[in-house]
């Protein structure tokens, strides 16, 4: 559950593309201001480590973590996450 | 400036009278549930100023205090992005609450504390109520209650609201707070970012005199430096250009220092600063009995792509027999007491012949209409309210962002758009759960084309006299007219009028609970009392002037009898009007009585037929004879579609005033003649070179 | 647990079969069976097939929880449409009371709906405790 960014991650890909069922780190959110300020006040930042529970690879997307919650999440918004799996 | 001094006269009267209290919580973490613990039910509904959002007001008397508690709209952080993010904002610096509980959920405490420390720097009196403790100690959550309210050296007090546990204790807490003075919170941003908040709030300070807003300008300066327009606003709107050009330059130095955006960098000092109190204080173990796997299994199936679209489907046919086939009776109930017992009532009285019809046929008929929508709209906001609570209406918008995406709507529009088949008041009233004022125009705009219930017995009737072989697929392509009108109408105005940008949709899942049942029916109840209050006397006095038109023409008053008998009608005001439309409808081949018919039908959709009935002199069993002699299937159709399209009913048109304003209104019900007008003119254009 | 399957099994079965008779009723014009065996409508019908193949969605998925979460939703799916079943006997019953028009209330009350709901209570009860876990 740190937060701490670590060494520079090898297979970065959007949450978007995640199979169901697989556990991932946010690496960075690639979008405006606005979008990025409201990731981060649930609690999804670089370094949070979520839990993809459903993903259909054009829609919306479903995550959770322990501070966050659950969320789902625009295919917008999951395209603009760039993610490491673990 | 006066008015800023006026506030502040009427500021030091109220807190002689009652101690303001905003409630103010993430979404999703039973801020309502509280408040109406804490009020006992006893609230009224305000707008807040300038917008449609609901402000919700119930006051507490405790021996000599009494207090204002008021319910802000959920949110995550003060960033004000969101409309709800800036009611609450706008409340807490300018009306400056005495106290400001939090509610908390405490299985995901992490996530709440962001808000925690936002509020805590705004210098607020805080209480926390930790809601849901039952819940996390089952997930196997254990919160040091003792070691935080050490820490952050504020009262937090465990709560189950639902099961009204702690609630004494926190009106309690509330007492003893009052005289307390507030705690000054710092959060230490490190010692760069540090140095430039205490340059910026030097020169805040050096304007404070011109300023006088009346907040910490520690506060104002981290707010400049995270770049709030709203601040940055108040700072403009002052003549204070100056603090906003030196604020800008300190974080611009700062960033290229930091070759990183000082905003990001704040938030995630504050998360690190979470996260040790997270350390301290916050243990997890297995779970016991785990609210999270349970929910996780459901929505294993509930979120499934095929079977979660069956299951929704299956449950939205539960919530339409649930609110219009079984409340039929009660319906009927209501329909028989007015329309023949009181309404015989009042005709057979003494009154004169003027007044008597006056309260029967306008004021009684109003009242009429507006109350029978009464069982519908109650059980329908009953089914509504409870999906909401138990969580699952947050599935039903995943299963659906997909789709509603496209037309430029959020997910969640699934469900106003699909009530609007049964009936559009409702719809348009559901709504609110819509996060932005953009997408409950843009669904509002939408509503009124998908044909509600009361429009299938105009269908009905015409398809029995000219399209009896096909008469399914004929009141098909009706509903199907609609949806496709109410698509175009989505992709017209999502790029014409509200063209605006979505920061993206995030929501909440929250996991699935059994609602609380007081919870459920305040909420439904009072959506129906605002129909009734407020959109009730809009339609009652519309109803009156239909009356007046009716009864009343060119030549003067006709007598109450022109209602039924249609010489006398022919001569009315709506008559008139309609005639001098014939011309219009020339293409069409519509005579006055057509027109005035569906003049008419502003009343409610199927008063069309009655109207029909009276002008043709035939009686309802006999029009479909009348009208096979004066109709051509084709015209038959066209007026079909013209119903389905023209304009929203009174009710409608009413719901749709009091949810997004006049303007909306009157642009709504002309876009949509335009649109009856153009669609009509091209099936009888397109069918005339068929057949 | 294998009898509770078997039970589950059967009850998924009853909406199954109820369903595909209307559904061989409505096509065939031929009556089969009770009305009171079959669903109201087209709307009902979906509903029915829905909760059986959630039934056998939960027989057919090997995964635990999966298949637990499938049983439950379909049980309460069965005892919710139950609920609504009897909120319309008694409005209709009113109804009834009032305008003086017989319904004939029995018909109302002994329907499949309400059969089926009644005997998936005392599993929603067990499933409730089994899920949590």
């Amino acid at each position: 559950m740190g937060y701490d960014v670590g060494d520079k991650p090898l297979n970065v890909s959007p949450l978007s593309n995640i199979d169901e069922g697989k556990t991932v780190k946010i690496v960075k959110i690639v979008g405006g201001r606005g979008l990025i300020k409201r990731l981060y006040e649930i609690g999804l930042l670089p370094g949070a480590e979520i839990q993809v529970l459903r993903n259909s690879k054009h829609g919306p997307v479903i995550i959770r973590n322990n501070v966050s919650g659950t969320f789902s999440l625009g295919f917008g918004v999951a395209k603009k996450i760039m993610v490491e799996v673990m | 400036m006066a008015c800023h001094e006026a506030s502040t006269s009427t500021k030091i009267k109220v807190k002689q009278q009652s101690i303001t209290v905003g409630i103010i919580g993430n979404p999703n973490v039973g801020k309502s549930a509280l408040f109406n613990k804490l009020t006992k039910g006893k609230a009224w509904v305000a707008n807040w100023p300038g917008v449609t959002v609901e402000k919700k007001i119930g006051k507490i008397n405790l021996g000599e205090t009494s207090f204002e508690v008021v319910d802000l709209p959920g949110i995550y952080g003060l960033t004000a992005y969101s409309q709800d993010e800036i009611i609450a904002r706008k409340f807490l610096i300018e009306e400056r609450p005495e106290i400001v509980i939090q509610v908390v959920n405490a299985v995901n405490l992490e996530r709440n504390l962001y808000l925690t420390i936002q509020l805590l720097e705004m210098n607020l009196k805080l209480i926390i109520a930790l809601n849901m403790i039952d819940l996390a100690e089952k997930e196997g959550v254990e919160i040091d209650i003792h070691g935080l309210i050490n820490e952050l050296k504020i009262p937090i007090i465990p709560v189950v609201a639902i099961k009204e546990v702690g609630i004494n204790q926190l009106l309690e807490t509330m007492i003893e707070q009052i005289d307390r003075p507030t705690v000054s919170f710092k959060l230490d941003y490190g010692e760069e970012i540090e140095g430039a908040i205490e340059k910026i709030s030097k020169i805040i300070d050096s304007f404070m005199g011109k300023l006088d807003l009346g907040i910490d300008s520690r506060w104002l300066a981290i707010r400049l430096l995270e770049n709030d327009n709203d601040v940055v606003e108040q700072f403009r709107s002052r003549g204070l250009e100056e603090v906003i050009r030196e604020s800008r330059r300190i974080k611009d130095e700062l960033e290229a220092r930091f070759n990183k955006s000082i905003e990001v960098l704040m938030i995630e000092k504050r998360y690190h600063y979470i996260l040790s109190l997270s350390k301290k204080y916050i243990k997890r173990k297995p779970a016991r009995e785990s609210l999270t796997i349970f929910t996780n299994k459901l929505d294993r199936v509930l979120t499934h792509p095929i079977i979660g679209l069956m299951i929704f489907i299956s449950v939205l046919y539960l919530l339409f027999k649930l609110s219009f086939d079984i409340v039929a009776p009660l319906t009927r109930l209501i329909e028989i007491f007015f329309s023949h017992y009181i309404y015989n009532l009042i005709k057979t009285s003494f009154l004169p012949d003027i007044i008597s019809s006056l309260l029967a046929d306008a004021i009684l008929n109003g009242v009429g209409i507006v109350l029978i929508f009464i069982p519908n709209l109650l059980f329908l906001f009953l089914g509504i309210s409870f999906l909401e609570d138990t969580g699952y209406l947050a599935r039903a918008a995943f299963l659906f962002d997909k789709w509603m995406n496209k037309l430029g709507l959020s997910g969640r529009a699934v469900i106003p758009l699909l009530i609007g088949f049964g009936c559009n008041v409702p719809a348009i009233m559901s709504t609110r759960t819509l996060g932005t004022d953009r997408d409950r125009r843009l669904a509002v705009f939408m509503i009124p084309f998908m044909s509600c219930s009361a429009r299938l017995p105009i269908y009905l009737l015409f398809t029995l006299a000219f399209f009896k072989e096909n008469q399914i697929i004929v009141i098909l392509s009706m509903y199907f007219i609609g949806v496709v009108i109410a698509i175009i109408t989505a992709i017209l105005f999502n790029n014409l009028l509200f063209k605006g940008q979505t920061v993206g949709y995030v929501m909440d899942m929250p996991p699935y609970l059994i609602p609380s049942a007081m919870n459920v029916f305040i909420k439904s109840w009072e959506r129906v009392k605002s129909f009734l209050i407020r959109a009730g006397t809009i339609i009652v006095s519309l109803m009156v002037v239909i009356w007046v038109l009716s009864i009343t023409g060119p030549e003067g008053y006709l007598g109450s009898e022109a209602l039924s008998v249609p010489e006398l009608l022919s001569r009315s005001w709506i008559a008139s009007f309609s005639k001098l439309l014939e011309p219009l409808f020339k293409p069409f081949n519509w005579d006055w009585r057509i027109i005035a018919s569906l003049m008419f039908g502003f009343i409610a959709k199927e008063v069309v037929i009655s109207s029909l009935a009276v002008l043709y002199s035939a009686g309802e069993q006999g029009l479909p004879s009348v009208l096979l002699s004066s109709f051509t299937p084709l015209t038959a159709y066209s007026l079909m579609a013209f119903t389905l399209l023209y304009t929203p009913c009174m009710a409608t048109a009413a719901t749709i005033k009091t949810e997004i304003g006049l303007r909306y209104t009157l642009l709504i019900v002309s876009y949509q003649l335009i649109i009856a007008y153009t669609i009509t003119y091209a099936i009888l254009l397109i069918g005339g070179l068929i057949i | 647990m294998k009898t509770m399957a078997r039970y589950a099994l059967l009850l998924g079965t009853a909406y199954i079969v109820s369903s595909l008779i209307y559904l061989i009723e409505s096509i065939t014009k031929v009556e089969i069976s009770v009305p009171q065996l079959l669903p109201v409508d087209v709307g009902m019908v979906f509903y029915f097939i829905t909760v059986g193949v959630l039934y056998n969605y939960a027989c057919i998925k090997s995964r635990e929880e999966v298949s637990n979460a499938s049983l439950f939703i379909a049980l309460l799916m069965s005892v919710a449409i139950m609920l609504v079943q009897v909120i319309n006997f008694i409005t209709s019953s009113i109804d009834s009371l009032i305008s003086n028009t017989q319904v004939e209330i029995i018909y109302n009350i002994i329907r499949i709906e309400v059969i089926l709901g009644i005997l998936s209570i005392p599993l929603l009860l067990k499933m409730r405790k089994i899920i949590y876990e």
